[in-house]
Parts: structure tokens; sequence; C-alpha cells
């Protein structure tokens, strides 16, 4: 049977894995990728103590992490390859 | 079927925000039809928008209501912070006119981006509710983002922003991961009710993690010490005038938030958080001060200077009382004055491509510019508290409210601190007038007119609220929160 408890566990595993990534990781794309997971950490906690107590808000709340995530993601995507990249003019 | 209720929604509460919005879409616009010469406009523009936005807030004040079914509320204490964000936002935009032309970012998006963050910072003080808090953060946060790494051939630029990217998403997530956990434990993300479903749960482990949380959270945005690993590179690398912005009104939003959620959410814990707001603000004022004592770059000492103003304002919060919260708005907004005069005066020494900012730079400033001196020691004078400018008038209000509520070594760490920091200030006075220049060829200082403008504004906002503060800390007091 799996409880709550479980869900939590999950969450805060999740989360810890999010932070040790974006600590100890020297690629970009994998410390992006670690940010995601705590998000999604946190989405995972909202899902489960909404489903626990009926009640619609976190559901809602989970929807507007996903967009703002998405804006990140948006957002970070388009800086990798300017910081790989050379500056065009030759930069001071 | 039971029909939907639609819960009432206030639009003329929501002025400011929505005359930003427009504005920023309007510049965006712009940067699609108009020529070279016709982007010229684009800086008047965007500060005719955040004065057109600061006069609606103003017009709120005194207004009290709740609404977006109890997501957002306009009251003293938001009208108050929404016109330090249009203060801070319309002077950006006047101090990047120049700065935007000469560094070739003179685009629509750059000063949209400016009004995208102030609609996330009206959000934020705005906020009765985690959602509305986070999108707020979010919408700030994004938009700065942008604008750190606006100078795109500039390396610096570009690490500043990736670094301020990781970071800022990074503390974001803390910041959800403890609305998460309190949303748990209470059963709802309305602040009022988790105040009064708090009550009940004091000791609950699952609470008390996340109310950490979220002040960690809390802590990055607002650059405390030990969360302020990100400030001074960011500050350092993001273009002068966005710098001076970001050390400003967001900062003052990130406060905003950060008191909202505290007095409304978490009374009950009143008795354990002062003793973590406390430690925070004696290890920021501290470090900042100290670190800036060793710098060579001015703007650099101006970004640990930051932080330890973050110091100075998190007293305020420690407090914990009406007066502290009052105090804080009321130096946020002092603040923001006199920290983008300094900028702007800054940005007028520094020249093209920001080349010359160390304190040899400013030797001889005296002489070479007398007026451009003259502001900017006006603006250290203000920044290091001396009468008459404002930074004294906004410093003794603020540590008056500790000494009231007994907190007498706080009051004293803090002024101790303000005396540690008149040394690094007025290193760059001495700097200006008694050293001569040292043969180095730098570029003549010329001023454009719009900088020009801002420095007179913001000397004559510093040295008025400096003098006759009394009427502005009346409107502070009345935006307090109830502790």
């Amino acid at each position: 049977m799996i409880t709550v408890n479980h869900y939590i566990a999950l969450s805060a595993v999740l989360f810890v894995i999010g932070v040790v990534g974006v600590l100890t990781r020297r690629n970009i794309i994998i410390v992006m990728m670690s940010i995601e997971i705590m998000l999604n950490a946190a989405n995972l906690l909202l899902v489960t103590f909404a489903r626990q107590s009926g009640d619609m808000t976190g559901h809602v709340f989970v929807f507007m992490v996903m967009a703002v995530a998405a804006a990140e993601a948006a957002r970070g995507a388009c800086d990798h390859p300017r910081v790989v990249q050379e500056p065009r003019d030759g930069g001071y | 079927m039971t029909p939907i209720k639609i819960p009432s929604i206030a639009l003329d509460a929501i002025g400011p925000e929505m005359v930003l919005t427009a504005t920023a879409m309007v510049l965006l616009m712009i940067e699609v039809f108009a020529d070279k010469k016709g982007r010229d406009h684009l800086g008047y523009i965007a500060l005719g928008g955040s004065v057109l936005a600061g006069a609606l807030a103003y017009k709120l004040s005194g207004v009290s209501v709740t609404t977006f079914g109890g997501l957002y509320v306009v009251d003293n204490f938001s009208t108050f912070f929404k016109i330090i964000f249009m203060i801070s936002a319309g002077l950006t935009a006047l101090i990047s006119v120049k700065y935007a032309q000469d560094e070739g970012i003179n685009h629509g998006e750059y000063y949209a981006m400016i009004l995208f963050a102030t609609v996330g910072m009206c959000v934020m003080a705005s906020a009765r509710d985690l959602i509305t808090i986070f999108m707020g953060v979010e919408v700030m946060s994004i938009a700065l983002y942008v604008l750190a790494g606006m100078t795109r051939t500039r390396e610096v630029s570009n690490e500043a922003s990736l670094k301020y990217f990781i970071l800022g998403a990074f503390s974001s997530g803390f910041l959800l991961y403890g609305m998460a956990l309190v949303y748990g434990a209470t059963g709802t993300t309305q602040l009022q009710a988790i105040g009064k479903a708090a009550g009940l749960l004091t000791g609950n482990p699952m609470f008390i993690a996340g109310a950490v949380m979220m002040t960690i959270g809390f802590a990055f945005k607002v650059a405390a010490v030990p969360f302020h690993m990100w400030t001074p590179d960011v500050y350092q690398g993001s273009p002068a005038p966005v710098t001076a912005f970001m050390s400003t009104g967001p900062k003052a939003a990130a406060f905003a938030a950060f008191l909202r959620v505290f007095a409304e959410a978490f009374p009950a814990m009143k008795e354990d958080w002062w003793v973590i707001i406390w430690s925070l603000a004696v290890l920021t004022m501290t470090m900042g001060n100290v670190v800036a004592l060793v710098q060579n770059d001015v703007k650099r000492m101006l970004a640990y200077s930051s932080i330890a103003h973050a110091g100075y304002i998190l007293v305020g919060l420690a407090v914990a009382s009406p007066a502290g919260s009052s105090g804080a708005a009321f130096y946020l907004l002092v603040y923001a004055f006199m920290n983008i005069g300094a900028f702007a005066l800054l940005i007028v020494a520094a020249g093209k491509g920001e080349r010359t900012t160390t304190y040899q730079d400013f030797s001889g400033m005296g002489r070479r510019s007398p007026l451009t001196a003259l502001a900017l020691t006006i603006m250290v004078f203000s920044l290091a508290g001396i009468p008459p400018t404002a930074g004294f008038a906004g410093k003794f209000y603020l540590f008056m409210s500790a000494l009231e509520k007994g907190f007498v070594w706080l009051a004293v760490i803090a002024v101790i601190n303000s005396v540690v920091s008149v040394f690094y200030y007025l290193k760059l006075v001495v700097y200006m007038y008694m050293r001569d220049e040292d043969g180095e060829a730098r570029p003549e200082i010329s001023v454009a007119a719009p900088l020009a403008v801002a420095a007179v504004v913001t000397v004559c906002a510093v040295m008025w609220l400096g003098v006759m503060p009394a009427k502005y800390i009346d409107f502070a007091k009345s935006a307090f929160l109830p502790f």
C-alpha cells in the first residue's frame, strides 16, 4: 500500500538529487536538468497534498509551476550557445 | 449543474500593472516598425509609462481592497512599494537612454524587459497567496536574467546572466519546495488562512521546514549573507543601468514579499524567527561592509555596499513591528534614489564600454568635471548616512525602530557598520578631490542630457528627503503591516 508518506519521501529524495546536481556538476545542461528535478519534486509534493485533502489549489499551482519551468527552460536554452560561442565583435 | 462562481475582479485596483504591461507591448511593437532614429525615443516612452503607472499607484493610496478571489490585495503597503518600483523603473529608463545607444542595446525589448520585471515586482508586493507570490517572483526574475545579459558582446555580461539564471532558478526551487511544504501542513495557499492554521501547528516539522526553506529562497533574492555568492559577479558584469535597477527595485520587491509572508502567514513563529533574521542581518551588513573595504573597482564596491544595505533593511524585518516594516519601506525608497543616482554618475565616469571604473579612474575628477564630482559626493554621503542627506534620515528611522523594541545590540552593530562604510565611500571622495590625475589617458567626461536630468532629480530627492522627511515618513508609517 502506497501512502502519502511514500510520496513525500520520494519528493524529498528527488529534491536532494536536484540540489546535489546543481552544486556538484559542471556541465550547464546537467545543472539545468537538476533545477528541473527540484521544481518537479515540489510539483509532486503539491499534487500529493492536493489529492490528500481533495483541494484543487495544489493542482492549479502545479500548472503555474509548469508554465514557469517552460519559460525558464526557454531562457536557459537561448543562453547556452551564446556563452559557448566566441563573441562576434571580439568583445572587450 | 451548478454554475461556476466567478470571483469579483476589481480592475481599477490593478491600473498600474495594466499600464506597465501595455507600455511594454507598445515598446515591442515600436521595435518592429520604427527605424533607427525612431528608437531613440524608446527610453522616454518607458519613462512615461512608469510615471503614469506611478501616478495611478499614488492615486490608490488609502484604498484597501482584496480582489481576484483573495489572490491580490491593494493596500497602503503595496502602494508604497509600487511607488518605489516605478521610481526605480523610470530612473533606470532615463539613465539607460545614452548608455543603450552607446552600447548598441537600444532595442524595444530592453525597455520592455524593465517594465515586465516591474509588473512582476508589483505582483510580489500585492500578492496575498503563495501562487501569486511565486508567479510574481518568476515574472520579475526571468526578465532580469535577460536584462543581465543584454550586452551580448561583453563576456562578463554573459557570465553574469548565466550565473544569475542558475542561482536564481536554484533559489526559486527552494522557495517553491518551501511553499509546497507549507501548503501540505496547512492545506491552503492563502496567506491569512495559513496564519490562522499556523497557530495550531507550532512544532509541526513539515511546517517549520517549509517556513525555513521559504526564508532561504527569499534570502537568496535579497542577497543576504550567506546566500549572496551570486551578487558581486552579477552586479559587476551586468550593464550599469541594469545593476542600478536590480539593486533597487527587485530588492525592494523581494523585501515586500518577505515582509508580507512573515507578517500575515507566520506571525505565530515570531518568537523563533527573529533569531534567524537577526543573525542574517548582522552577517549581511558586516560581510558586505568588510569586503567592500578592500575593493579596487567602484562598481564592485557598490555591489558589496548593496549587500550591506540589505543587511540594514533586514534590521527592520528582525524587529518585526509596524515601525520596523515601515522603516524598511522608507529606507528602500531612499536607497532607490541614492543608488540609482550613484550609478548614473558611475555611467558618466565609466565612459563607453565601462572601461574606467576603478578608484584610480576617479582621481582628479573634482577638476575634470566639478559638477559630476559634486553630485557623486552627495550620493556617497547619503549612502554612508551622513546628515543632512536622505541616507541619514532613513538609517535613523530604521535603527530607532530597533531601539524601541529593545534590540539595542542590533542597533549598535548597525551603527558600527555604518561607520565602517564611511571609509570606503569617502575613499572615493578623496580620490576625486585630493588625488591628481596619474597622467593616463581617460575618455573626456561628457554628461548626456538624460543622465544630467537623472542626476539632478536624484540629488534633489536625496536632499529633500533628508531635510524634510516627516511627510514621507508619515506616508511610510501608514504603509505598515500588522505584526
